[in-house]
């Protein structure tokens, strides 16, 4: 008998909690055409406020939809999500739903998640974060699909990273929209198994990075405006080191100029604007079928750590680049007007007089090479053949007398490139769709 | 909808709810680790039996321990207040330089609070959260209970918020900081450990110290040991001590500015925590100078680069990320990264100088 009264007690202690919080419960429903999940329906309409939101990240179960409506929603902290596996988190559409940040205090990233599975963010826009705009780490089976990352200053108060998935696998970014990081729009960092596809960013200052990663498949993504459209390289002192398998196809590379507004500690803010691409210390590359024009200091380099002139004493890192293959590429008006603000540019400026074509060779070799590697006509193998290209030079940034750094010392080919390599197999994975 | 969802969970949370009732009648509820193995949070703290706020301060329960911490994490300058339970007949077991593995149903709490004015000694204490760490059978747990204005009922917050407080600092500066209650997801950012909640605080070196108790001062160490919570540790004397940041009798600059570090970071910057990614590692048990960030670029630091090209240079705290993060305030660029909306002088005073004394440099 005290036993039932006093579940009774209980319970009304429960319901006035309950009522007391912040929470709006008739903000938070669950149903919305947008859950079509096995989990429960987790839909907050335009009246939740940043506690019903950020109670629903925070409590989130297995397999669950959290669905939001065409609405703006304001943070003034970061939306973190608690860990549970097969989660969906999706709005209507870029655009129709936002997520803004404009007001948020505490945390480096709008939207966190980390070691969970088969992970979804469909839908929205992410707007002003103070940092990056969406960081994931380790998951298992994350896909960004039609998402915007955006600031509304286009300058280096924005974050460094649109989308920052790091140390996570079977990565798929596609369909999504980045504009105005700091750093780069798109950028998958020490994770393995990776497709960016059907992307378009801009104005960033570089448009998509893949460091330190293992199996990336970039293809038919447009990288405009940017300072430089398409990254892929490796660093020391990192957990997972040695960037490999990766392929670059099918972009449009185009006008990536924007003068570089990276702070200056970072090393994306050594990137001379007018960059089309660059592979730095990664193997087994292969880069093809991209259209690169109108990137105004250079349209493809190849390059060692050594170049970024950064000293490191990690026994383990590889600052070489090898077995890089580029080919089939469609390359158009790149080179003309080297970005004098940079040290890359001003050294490549000076050889405007005697590049053949009048400009910056369209794919260039640092000419670095390793020192353990035996002697021979391709030590690194890197594989250029590329018709539409003005000339594939060795700059012999190895040989470059800093007193007065000059490209006196350049060689171009066809040799030493006319070597070939095998394609790269295609990124897939249980569950990818082609 | 949800608080039905509350109410159907099972035998444990009937327990409590049996329990709270008890308090009403026959005396303080027991403590324990309330709905911890049904994946549900009591609505109010009451539920755990921990902690009442009687007076301004903040009491245990009977059979609840209170301890402190060598070199605590900074939180704004909040003042805190740390309690620990073991179901009755557990115990945990001493390590020298491990984590303790406490048993499955201990619960831990920790409560912050404001003072009205640090300098005045015994000042009035508003209290805001109360958060509770409950080790159920599936691994830690954690959320937050938000004190009210009555200081009477802490009720459950599992979004978090950002409050904005004010006081007045031991210098006489009135202080507004945006104060964060963490969401129970931002305490997995602090307490993960390749992906597994983790506790931070109670370990050999942070517990080897002496606490006021109800009835006198004692050990931390000797205090558990004599309480039967604790076993197999040695005498004080023989068990590691971490070093108090702000109390030179403790260590020299170099130590405590290394102690500092491992409180207030390496949560993260370990090679499981949320900064793996970065290769910094703040651990106490770091000796690789470029791991510990010495003339080691920054990686994905973003615009926290500022103009720094390193994160320490020896001799050169101002050239120096590491103090560039720990002095700023801005949330992208702030270290730590969550629960410091003030810059802690003291702290950054002390790994100046730590940073000052360091002799080399960097190309």
């Amino acid at each position: 008998m005290r036993g039932v009264l006093c579940f009774g007690a209980s319970a009304v202690l429960l319901v006035a909690a309950c009522s007391s919080s912040k929470s709006s419960a008739s903000c938070v429903g669950t149903s919305s055409p947008l859950c079509t999940g096995s989990g429960r329906c987790i839909a907050l309409a335009a009246c939740a406020t940043e506690s019903d939101v950020s109670s629903a990240f925070a409590t989130v179960e297995d397999n669950d939809t959290i669905a939001f409506a065409a609405a703006t929603y304001e943070f003034n902290n970061q939306l973190a999500l608690g860990t549970a596996n097969g989660v969906t988190v999706i709005g209507p559409g870029s655009g129709r739903t936002t997520l803004d940040f404009h007001g948020q205090q505490a945390g480096e990233d709008g939207v966190f998640a980390q070691s969970v599975n088969n992970l979804t963010f469909q839908g929205f826009t992410i707007l002003d974060t103070p940092g990056n705009g969406s960081k994931v780490l380790g998951v298992t089976g994350m896909t960004f699909r039609d998402i915007s990352v955006t600031w509304t200053a286009l300058d280096a108060t924005d974050g460094a990273y649109g989308l920052y998935p790091v140390q996570s696998m079977q990565v798929l970014i596609e369909s999504c929209n980045i504009s105005g990081a700091a750093d780069s729009g798109v950028y998958v960092g020490q994770s393995q198994q990776i497709v960016v596809r059907n992307n378009t960013v801009f104005g960033n200052v570089s448009g998509i990075e893949i460091e330190n990663s293992f199996f990336a498949d970039v293809h038919d993504n447009t990288s405009h405006d940017n300072t430089a459209g398409i990254l892929v390289f490796d660093l020391p002192g990192l957990q997972q080191e040695g960037g490999h398998d990766v392929r670059v196809y099918n972009n449009t590379i185009q006008n990536n100029n924007t003068k570089n507004f990276a702070m200056n500690g970072d090393i994306v803010s050594i990137v001379p604007a007018g960059t089309g691409f660059f592979v730095m210390a990664n193997h087994d590359v292969e880069i093809f079928g991209n259209t690169i024009e109108g990137n105004q200091t250079a349209a493809a380099g190849i390059i060692s750590y050594l170049t970024s002139q950064q000293t490191f004493t990690d026994p383990n890192y590889y600052e070489w680049p090898a077995n890089i293959s580029l080919h089939d590429n469609t390359y158009t008006g790149n080179g003309m007007q080297p970005d004098a603000r940079s040290q890359v540019g001003l050294l490549l400026s000076t050889g405007l007089g005697m590049y053949p074509g009048g400009h910056v060779p369209d794919v260039m070799w640092d000419g670095f090479v390793d020192p353990k590697v035996p002697a021979g006509p391709d030590p690194q193998a890197i594989c250029i053949h590329e018709p539409t290209a003005s000339a594939v030079c060795d700059m012999h940034f190895d040989q470059i007398d800093m007193t007065n750094p000059n490209v006196s010392k350049m060689v171009c080919g066809p040799t030493p490139f006319e070597c070939t390599l095998a394609p790269l197999a295609a990124v897939t994975w249980p569950g990818l769709t082609p | 909808m949800r608080s039905l969802r509350v109410l159907a969970l099972l035998p444990a949370w009937v327990a409590v709810a049996l329990a709270a009732c008890g308090e009403e009648g026959t005396g303080p509820l027991a403590p324990t680790a309330a709905g911890a193995d049904t994946g549900g949070f009591p609505a109010v703290l009451s539920a755990y039996g921990m902690v009442t706020i009687q007076d301004g301060a903040v009491v245990p329960n009977v059979g609840v321990t209170p301890y402190d911490l060598n070199t605590p994490l900074f939180s704004d300058y909040a003042v805190k207040f740390r309690t620990v339970w073991m179901p009755p007949g557990t115990s945990v077991a001493y390590q020298d330089t491990a984590r303790f593995e406490f048993p499955v149903g201990t619960v831990i709490t920790k409560s912050f609070g404001f003072p009205a004015d640090l300098r005045v000694a015994g000042a009035p204490v508003k209290w805001v959260e109360t958060r509770v760490l409950v080790h159920a059978t599936s691994g830690w747990t954690g959320t937050s209970y938000l004190w009210d204005d009555a200081q009477q009922v802490a009720t459950i917050d599992p979004g978090g918020q950002i409050v904005d407080l004010s006081f007045v600092d031991a210098s006489g500066q009135a202080q507004s900081p945006s104060y964060l209650v963490p969401s129970q997801a931002q305490c997995q950012k602090c307490h993960a450990n390749d992906g597994d909640m983790i506790t931070l605080g109670p370990w050999a070196m942070q517990l080897n110290r002496d606490y006021t108790y109800a009835d006198g001062t004692d050990n931390e160490l000797a205090r558990w040991t004599k309480l039967g919570i604790l076993t197999g540790a040695p005498t004080p004397d023989k068990a590691p001590t971490l070093p108090v940041f702000d109390d030179p009798t403790t260590g020299d600059v170099p130590s405590r500015a290394r102690a500092y570090l491992q409180a207030n970071c390496s949560y993260c910057h370990n090679g499981n925590g949320e900064a793996r990614t970065s290769g910094l590692v703040l651990l106490l048990t770091e000796n690789d100078p470029y791991t510990l960030g010495v003339c080691k670029p920054p990686v994905a630091a973003g615009k926290a680069a500022a103009t720094q090209k390193y994160d320490v240079v020896p001799g050169q705290p101002d050239a120096s990320i590491l103090v560039y993060r720990m002095t700023s305030t801005e949330p992208s660029v702030a270290m730590p990264e969550l629960g410091r909306s003030l810059e802690h002088v003291e702290a950054v005073d002390l790994v100046r100088q730590w940073i000052t004394g360091m002799s080399g440099g960097c190309p």
